[in-house]
Parts: C-alpha cells; structure tokens; sequence
C-alpha cells in the first residue's frame, strides 16, 4: 500500500484487505474471482462497492463477512485478522462485530420480525436475556417498525422486512455493517428509506460497506470502489475518467504509476515536454504561467479527482504552463502515459469528447489570462 | 439412532393409523380482498390428515396449496372454518390461539421446510439448527448442541457441522433445513416445495431422509406442483382452484364419530362434507 497523506493521528481502519485472492475451482479448471484486492475503508466511512455482474463484488463483500473464506491474503476488521480463528469463533466474533444485511432479507419465515432480531443477541448473549425484547424493540423503532414487531414476516412489505434485517444486524451494535444489495429487491421509495437510514447510522459512527449495482446510489455514499474483472479500479482514475467502462478504467489502473512531489516543488516546467496525463490524488497542485519579466501568474488550483497534461498529450506540444505542489502541503500523483491515455480515447468516444471540450475550455481561459497578463 | 429412540415401538406408525386423526380442517374459507374484489384461495376444505402420512399436496402455482399449507401452520388467518391439531393429547382449535400462544405452539408441533432452505448465511450449520432449540428453550445450552450434532448425523452431514451454508450444496443445506426443522422434535413436518430447487439425484436422497422420517413416526404435508411426485407420497390430494379436487385414499369416507379428544372442540356427530370429487 502507498502511504496515506492524511494529516493528524492515524485513524484504525475499519477494514482492511491485505492481497486478498479468491480462486474457485470447478470442472472447468481454475477460476481467480479475486486476484490480489488491497483496501483500507476508514472508520465512518460509507463505501459502496461497486462492478458489473460477474466482476467478483459480491465475493469481495463475503471476504470481509467472512461467509466465504480467501484463498489468499489477509482480511482485518477493527485490528481482528478474521480467518486466523476456526469457523466457530469466527462466527461468535461476527455476531459481535458486524451486521449483515441481505438482498434478500434472510428472516426467518416462521419468526416474528422482533423474534428475528432478537437471534443474534440470544446467539452472543451480549445482553441480558431480559433486555433483549426491549432492544429488539427499541431497533424496530428506529426503523419505524414498532407497529409491525409481533408480525411474522411475510405479513409486512418487503421494504419492511429489509428494514427488520437492518435492524437484525444492528442487533448487537456492531461497529461495520456489510449489506449486499440492500436495496437490490426493493421499489425506489423503499430503497431511499433504507439509504437514509444507513447515513443515519454512517453519522453516528458506523463504517458501512455495501455492494450495489444501481449508480444511484452511489451519490449518497462517501467514496465508491469500482471492481472489474476481480480487481479494484484506481479510484482516481474513475473519479477523473468516469466515462470509461469499467474494463477500461481497470486497462487504466494496470498502466499507472505514482509520484509524489514534495510542497511547493515543480512538477512541470512551461516548454516541458509532457508524456503523461497526471491525475491529482491527493493535495493540491497549481497551475502557473511563469512570468519571463513579470510575477507569475497562477491559472488554476487543480484538486483531488481533477487532472493536467491533456492539451499537451493531445496536441502533442510542450507544457504551456508551469505546475507546481502547493504550498500547503505535499501531491500525490497518479500518472497515465500517452500511448495508454490515447488508445484509450480512442476506445471511449465518450471519454474522447469530454476531454476535447475540458481542453478547449483551458486553452480559452489560458488566453484569456495570458492576455491580461500581458496588458 | 436419535428418532428412533423417540417412537414407541407399541404404537402402530405405519401404515399410518386411520382412525385418530392428527391434523382436522373443518371447512376452512380463506378469501383475499384485493382491488379488483374477493379472491377465494381456499374454498371449503375439509380434510383429516392421520398420524404417519406421507401426505403430498399437489397443484399448480396459484391453486392454493402454500395457502393451505399455512392455515395449517397459523402464519396466515383463515377468513372462516377451523384448523384444530390433535398433539400431546390435546386438541388445539390452532386459530383460536392468541399469537403468541400460536407462535410457542407453531414452534413446538410444527417443523417446516422450505423450498430456498432459509438457512442463515452467517451461522454454521450446528448453529442453525440451534436456533429453534434457543427460542423454545425445550433444551439447555449443551444439550442443544448434542441434538443438533445428532440431527446432522441422521441427515448425513455430521462432518460439516462447522461449515456455513454457503460452503455446502444445495441437497446438502436442504437437509440440514430438515434437521432444523425437527431441532424441537415436532411431530409435525411441513415441506413447501422441498424439491424444487435440487436436481433430480439430491432430491432422491431428501425423500429418503423423508421416508426415514416417516418410519420414526413423524407425519409429513409435503405441497409440490409436480404430479409425477405423487407414487412417493402414502397419500395425495390434488388442489385445484382452491379445491381439493382428488384424494387418492381409496373409498375414503365419511369417518361420522369424532375421537372423544376433539369432542370438547368439534359438535358431536356433526356430518362433515367430503365435497371433493374422488378420482376416476
């Protein structure tokens, strides 16, 4: 893993995946479903996992619940290393450390729904077995299912059986709940009473990682892992090139490399000759047009999830401006070489016409500013 | 083995005892109010289901059989009729229970089985048979352990006891729903199309769990829309638009007197309709 650049007293990850292999095996031969997955999700954080059919997110999701087992690596939540125990202990462990919520809800059919939620406390036995009842109501309540609580349940909606599973898996208030298309089952208005439930859980301090399929809502959860083909896309590059399909983001990863510059230092001279398209990961870098006589002249601060080098790897000149770190603080880079970056333009009209306009849009502004600068 | 011990070898289990019956349905309605008016799912059943049937209950989807088979487990209300279940001695008019007094009877009589298993993905098997055992609280902590260990041995599947459901087959998880489904030791069995996600050859081994089942004393309803299913059963009866449109008992009639245990539930010499058409 590259260092993070995070400023203050390092957090405790909340879950974290150390190479991380899957292989299955069937008649056919040898299928590598994960091959290699690195990721650190924070504490509070609210992850949405995300990949075509088949890409292997689902199994990822099992990695961490630990319903299915790596073939390869490490899996830690909350500093635990969760496949260095028997199954047994495991399941104990989980009970007390992680919900679980299912695309299809997984009650049990013939429980009430407060009888469903109460199973993982009568499971751990965290609680005294005369508070359970009162919990289990209490967790109904959050999820406006008070009324409902004696109701077996296929007696509620679907949307409220998945609200029962939510409050099934916050049963013994585990810090990480892991939901595997939570919403995958459910109408629009249920889906949006489950996503504001868990930003509510997410703000009191839960880490929530969910595996969907509906981009939708990704616009709720605070960061979005992309998985294709069994590994993880560079989440700058599909925060910069959101337009390339998944394969293409991944083709993407595969060629990246990373620098980090140090503050204030120079990236890139005016008249440089560019070979890449640099995408800013983390910090801040500026974008300057070096006076010969004059103070320099700063265009642009180009932030995380935003990019430069695209006029030059189009048009094939040298830099037209001089870029720098900040400042305030260190830059990490993700870089994509030309011939990678152009084969991909080529392959994603879409991708190709984003970047047309993003560098008539700065070539004018350049113009613009080098005109006045000039005055 | 296990059941074994559990069934008095005086009392005759098979073929199954035709005069007490077990499970009565007493002209059972069950109507649904949707938008566009009543539907009759079930309309006037009337059927005596004995101690130690194999008792399939065939039709196709809509028919109305999964509703039947829940007016016999009370998880959903019959809009008229009686379902009255002769266990431990006692006759219990099941929908006349309080819910909570259905919900501990449910768990006590009544095992049932599902067509997608239900198992709970995150628990180990051994733990998911565990579960009826902790809710009806029939059994201490230890002892439900050993009965869940004995219950995976009779369904062939002691060895993965620590697995979770998701590293076993298909067949396999069925048959450890079927051990849960008898983790208290109900007489009762319920399967909802226990088959109908197995292939052909792990359905086989099912039936024979069944079968075995059945020779221990226990009484299976098993509903299933596959008609070529029926030899398999000691009895069969075809639903039909919510009728029961065949019973395959051979000059089955009309039992007149009731055993003396339901005689407190049901008037005495009250003629009760057999309305289905007998096959020919």
């Amino acid at each position: 893993m590259r260092p993070t650049l995070s400023q203050g007293p390092p957090i405790e990850a909340a879950i974290q995946l150390q190479k991380v292999v899957k292989t299955f095996k069937n008649a056919a031969g040898e299928f590598r479903v994960l091959k290699g997955i690195d990721l650190t999700m924070q504490r509070g954080e609210f992850v949405a996992i995300v990949g075509k059919s088949g890409s292997g997110k689902s199994t990822l999701l099992n990695m961490i619940t630990g319903i299915d087992h790596p073939t390869g690596g490490k899996v830690i939540i909350n500093g635990t290393d969760i496949y260095s125990m028997s199954e047994s202990r495991r399941s104990l462990w989980r009970g007390r450390n992680l919900g679980i919520v299912f695309q299809f809800f997984q009650l049990l059919p013939m429980l009430t729904l407060r009888e469903n939620v109460m199973l993982p406390m009568d499971y751990v036995g965290r609680y005294d077995f005369d508070e359970r009842p009162n919990r289990a109501m209490e967790l109904l309540q959050l999820v406006g299912l008070e009324q409902q609580a004696d109701k077996l349940p296929m007696a509620v909606s679907t949307g409220q059986q998945q609200g029962a599973a939510i409050a099934r898996a916050l049963a013994n208030d585990p810090p990480v709940i892991a939901a595997d298309e939570p919403t995958g089952n459910l109408d629009s208005r249920s889906s949006e009473a489950i996503i504001s439930l868990f930003e509510h859980l997410v703000n009191s301090g839960k880490t929530i990682a969910m595996v969907t399929h509906d981009p939708s809502l990704t616009d709720k959860t605070s960061r979005t892992i992309i998985i294709s083909d069994g590994e993880l896309v560079d989440e700058t590059v599909a925060r910069c090139l959101p337009l390339l399909t998944h394969r293409q983001m991944l083709e993407a990863t595969r060629n990246l490399q990373h620098f980090t510059h140090q503050p204030g230092s120079f990236i890139l001279r005016q008249g440089q000759h560019v070979d890449y398209l640099f995408m800013v990961e983390h910090g801040v870098v500026e974008v300057v047009l070096c006076g010969q006589n004059r103070e320099d002249t700063r265009i642009a601060r180009l932030g995380p999830g935003q990019f430069f080098g695209e006029i030059e790897l189009v048009q094939g000149g040298e830099s037209i401006a001089c870029i720098r770190a900040a400042a305030d603080g260190p830059v990490e880079l993700a870089a994509l070489h030309r011939d990678p970056f152009i084969k991909l333009l080529g392959d994603s009209e879409l991708t190709e016409e984003m970047i047309g306009r993003i560098v008539q849009t700065r070539l004018e502004e350049n113009r613009t500013v080098s005109h006045r600068s000039r005055m | 083995m296990l059941l074994r011990k559990q069934s008095s070898p005086t009392e005759p289990v098979s073929p199954a005892d035709q005069t007490h019956p077990l499970i009565q349905l007493r002209q059972v309605y069950k109507v649904y109010e949707t938008v566009a008016g009543d539907f009759p799912a079930l309309r006037d059943i009337n059927v005596d289901i004995f101690p130690g049937e194999f008792l399939g209950v065939i039709g196709k989807s809509g028919a109305g059989k999964s509703t039947l088979m829940n007016m016999i487990t009370g998880v959903d209300h019959l809009t008229s009729g009686e379902v009255i279940i002769h266990t431990d001695d006692q006759a219990v008019s099941i929908h006349s229970l309080s819910e909570n007094a259905l919900a501990l009877w449910r768990g006590r009589s009544v095992g049932v089985v599902y067509q997608s298993f239900q198992l709970l993905p995150m628990l180990t098997l051994v733990d998911n048979i565990m579960i009826p055992m902790d809710l009806c609280g029939l059994y201490g902590r230890t002892r439900s352990r050993a009965r869940a260990l004995d219950l995976l041995r009779m369904v062939e599947l002691e060895e993965h006891a620590y697995k979770l459901p998701g590293h076993i087959s298909g067949g396999q998880q069925q048959r450890v729903a079927i051990a849960r489904a008898l983790a208290n030791d109900p007489p009762i069995l319920i399967a909802d199309e226990p088959t109908g996600s197995l292939d052909s050859l792990t359905a086989d081994h099912v039936f024979e769990v069944f079968e075995r089942l059945i020779n221990d004393g226990k009484t299976i309803i098993m509903v299933t829309h596959d008609n070529s299913l029926a030899p398999r059963f000691s009895r069969h009866l075809v639903i039909q638009d919510g009728e029961i449109i065949q019973d395959s008992t051979p000059g089955f009639s009309n039992p007149g007197g009731l055993p003396g245990s339901s005689a407190d539930i049901l008037p005495k010499n009250q003629n009760l309709p057999y309305d289905f058409v007998r096959g020919n």
